[in-house]
Parts: structure tokens; C-alpha cells; sequence
């Protein structure tokens, strides 16, 4: 049993080592781009959204702080930053979307008496 | 054959009566009238330019003690001081209005045929500073919020006379504004009228929402959340903030189409500016 247990320990601390943050580094980027994209075309229908461009601001402020750690060498820390700035990113970009999405339903809007 | 050609023919006169629906600001006008008419039946109908205050008389006693000491008096003293200031080239923004600028802020906004685009009172204010060399102001609040307040000050009395020309690009404008006032935007799903007709009166939290019958008849406000005075534009950004939408810049095509409509739908009520607002 506590052979067993000490092959745990050694295996974990191992694959912590080994933790690659490209993939989630990765993930952040493409999250940002869509992110900065929707931004765009809710602005060019005169429709983004009020607190938009603050998300994609805080996740950018996030994914540095994720590039901090990973340089000071807390893998696990920059993992778990680029993911939560890639959650952000995704938010923004639904907000956008659904901006887009209000600005076409708005498009003759009248009054209803 | 013959039957295809006729249907199409008729489809064809049906969208296209459709998309050419002729723009009627004179029928919109009285249906928004009757509508506040109908839901304030207890209100003299030029009373409406007391906003709130003509609707809930608990409020309307708060206000009218404020009013035996307004506290827009400064701004009206200091907007005529900055109003009559001579320019480097001794000019001063009389030259650049109507009457020396005296009692004509009823006749603004109006839709400008040389450039096809909707004027406003700050606007022209600032083209006359640029025009004679001099720096312009910020559009929302300070210096140009008193001289406007002072400029509509000279202008009490006078009934809001927006007009509509005929010519598409008024209409245009005029329908771009009116799209504004009655389009949801925002992460909380609201229009202009949303709050100001179809809930005029009722509460939003502590306060009561204003009838936009005779909204801009006090504009420039003092509002006492603001501390200050401040313009018609400012009051449109902070209240597209408040639905989560991103503001507009102040005297922006989108700004400036918003107060075109929004102002003709209080023609015929009096100038009662600047006000005092919570």
C-alpha cells in the first residue's frame, strides 16, 4: 500500500513537471481574436454593448499575468489563468453575438400604442 | 403565363407600397400626445413640461421649493458671462445667431439643407468658437452646458418648433431618431420607451419615470446626481449606459437624429429651460 501510494506521489509531482500551457495559451488566443472580431461587428451596427470591451480588456490583463507565471515557472498557475481569460473571451464574444443578434430584431422598431 | 405575370405584378405593388410607406411626423406627433393624454388624464397638457413633477404632486412640492432658489442660477449667470466674452478678433457668439442668440433655442434642433445633417444648439455653438479661432468647448458638461442654458433661459415661453422639411434626408434623420427612441439595446433589453411611455409614471426603484411628452422642454438639466448642469447629450449617454449599452459620442449623427425626433414630439409646449432634476 504505501509502495503504491509513493508511485502516486512521484507520478503526480512527474506530470506536473511535464504540464504543457501551449494548449490553453493557444486556446486564450483564438478566444481573444473571436472575441475581438464580434466586438467589431457589433460596433459597426452602432449595437456593442456597454461592458464589452471591458471584458476583453480583463482577459487580456488575466493572459498576462497567466505569461508571468509561466515564466517564474508556475505551469499550473499559467494553465489555469490562460483558461479562465479564454472563459472571459467567450463571454465577451457571446455578448457580441447577441448584440448583433438584438440590432437585427431592433431593425424597425416603432412605437405600440 | 399571364397568371404567373399578374401575381408577380401584384406581390411586386404590395412590398413595394411596403417599403415606400410615406413618413408621417404629423400623425406620430398626435399619437404620442393622445397616448400621455390618455395615461396622465389628470394633467393639463402643457404641464407636461414639468416632467415628473406634473404627474406626482408629492414630488411636484419638493421641486417647487427647490425652484424659490434654483440651483441652475449660476449656470445662466456664468453662461451669459462666457455668451457676451469678446473673441481675440472681437467678435463674441452673438455674431453667430439669429437675434444675437437671444430666444431661438425653440427653433433647435434643426435640419441644416446645406449639409444634410441635423444641427443642434451645442453644435452650432462650437462651430461658431472654430469659426472665429477660438478653442471649442466639451459637449457636456461646463462651459457649453451654461451657455446653452443660458441662451434657452432667453428662450422661456417659447413653443418648441422643430421642423420637418420635405426632404428625404430630414426624413431620413427624422426616422433614423425615432428608430433610437423605440429600439431595445443593451445587455438589458431597453428602449427609450420602454421607461419613458409604456412605463411613464411607474417606479424604477426609488424614483418614478418621466413622461417623454415635454422631456426636453428643461434642457439644459441641473441634476442633482450630477451636481452640475449638463446637456441633452449627456443625458442620452448616461441613460444608454444605464441599459448596458455603449454610449454614443455627444452630438454624434446617432445623438443628434435621437434629439431631432425627440424634440419634435414636445413641438407646441413651451421652453422651460434650464430645470432642476433629481
Amino acid at each position: 500500500m504505501k509502495k503504491l501510494i509513493g508511485i502516486l506521489v512521484i507520478a503526480t509531482l512527474v506530470m506536473a513537471g511535464c504540464a504543457n500551457v501551449k494548449p490553453s495559451h493557444d486556446e486564450y488566443m483564438a478566444a481573444v481574436a473571436a472575441a475581438k472580431s464580434a466586438k467589431k461587428k457589433a460596433t459597426a451596427v452602432g449595437y456593442e454593448w456597454r461592458d464589452t470591451g471591458k471584458m476583453i480588456k480583463k482577459a487580456e490583463e488575466i493572459a498576462k499575468g497567466a505569461a508571468d507565471s509561466e515564466k517564474a515557472g508556475d505551469k499550473e498557475a499559467a494553465i489555469a489563468a490562460y483558461q479562465k481569460a479564454a472563459k472571459l473571451a467567450r463571454k465577451a464574444e457571446k455578448q457580441s453575438h447577441d448584440a448583433v443578434k438584438q440590432q437585427m430584431q431592433q431593425a424597425n422598431a416603432g412605437p405600440v400604442f | 403565363m399571364k397568371k404567373i405575370l399578374l401575381a408577380i405584378t401584384a406581390l411586386g405593388l404590395l412590398t413595394g407600397g411596403q417599403a415606400f410607406a410615406k413618413t408621417d411626423p404629423e400623425a406620430d406627433l398626435k399619437a404620442f400626445r393622445d397616448y400621455f393624454y390618455k395615461r396622465f388624464p389628470d394633467t393639463a397638457k402643457d404641464d407636461f413640461i414639468n416632467g415628473v413633477y406634473s404627474i406626482d404632486p408629492a414630488s411636484r412640492e419638493q421641486w417647487e421649493a427647490i425652484e424659490e432658489f434654483p440651483p441652475y442660477e449660476l449656470n445662466i449667470s456664468n453662461g451669459e458671462i462666457v455668451f457676451n466674452k469678446k473673441f481675440k478678433n472681437g467678435k463674441s457668439l452673438a455674431s453667430c445667431f439669429k437675434n444675437g442668440g437671444k430666444g431661438i433655442k425653440q427653433n433647435y434642433p434643426y435640419f441644416d439643407a446645406g449639409t444634410g445633417k441635423v444641427k443642434t444648439l451645442e453644435q452650432e455653438i462650437n462651430e461658431c468658437l472654430e469659426k472665429n479661432g477660438e478653442k471649442p468647448f466639451k459637449y457636456k458638461k461646463g462651459k457649453m452646458a451654461d451657455v446653452s442654458a443660458y441662451m434657452t433661459y432667453t428662450s422661456r415661453g417659447k413653443k418648441i418648433n422643430v421642423v420637418i422639411p420635405d426632404d428625404p434626408r430630414a426624413i431620413k434623420a427624422y426616422e433614423a431618431g425615432k428608430r433610437h427612441f423605440y429600439a431595445k439595446r443593451g445587455q438589458l433589453n431597453f428602449s427609450c420607451a420602454d421607461c419613458h411611455v409604456y412605463n411613464a409614471g411607474n417606479k424604477i426603484r426609488a424614483d418614478l419615470l418621466s413622461p417623454a411628452l415635454g422631456h426636453v422642454s428643461h434642457f439644459p438639466v441641473y441634476r442633482s446626481k450630477w451636481g452640475g448642469m449638463g446637456t441633452m447629450h449627456r443625458r442620452y449617454g448616461g441613460c444608454n449606459k444605464q441599459v448596458r449599452a455603449k454610449p454614443f459620442k455627444a452630438q454624434s449623427d446617432e445623438y443628434r437624429n435621437l434629439e431631432y425626433f425627440h424634440t419634435y414630439m414636445s413641438n407646441g409646449l413651451e421652453v422651460n429651460g434650464p430645470g432642476a432634476r433629481k
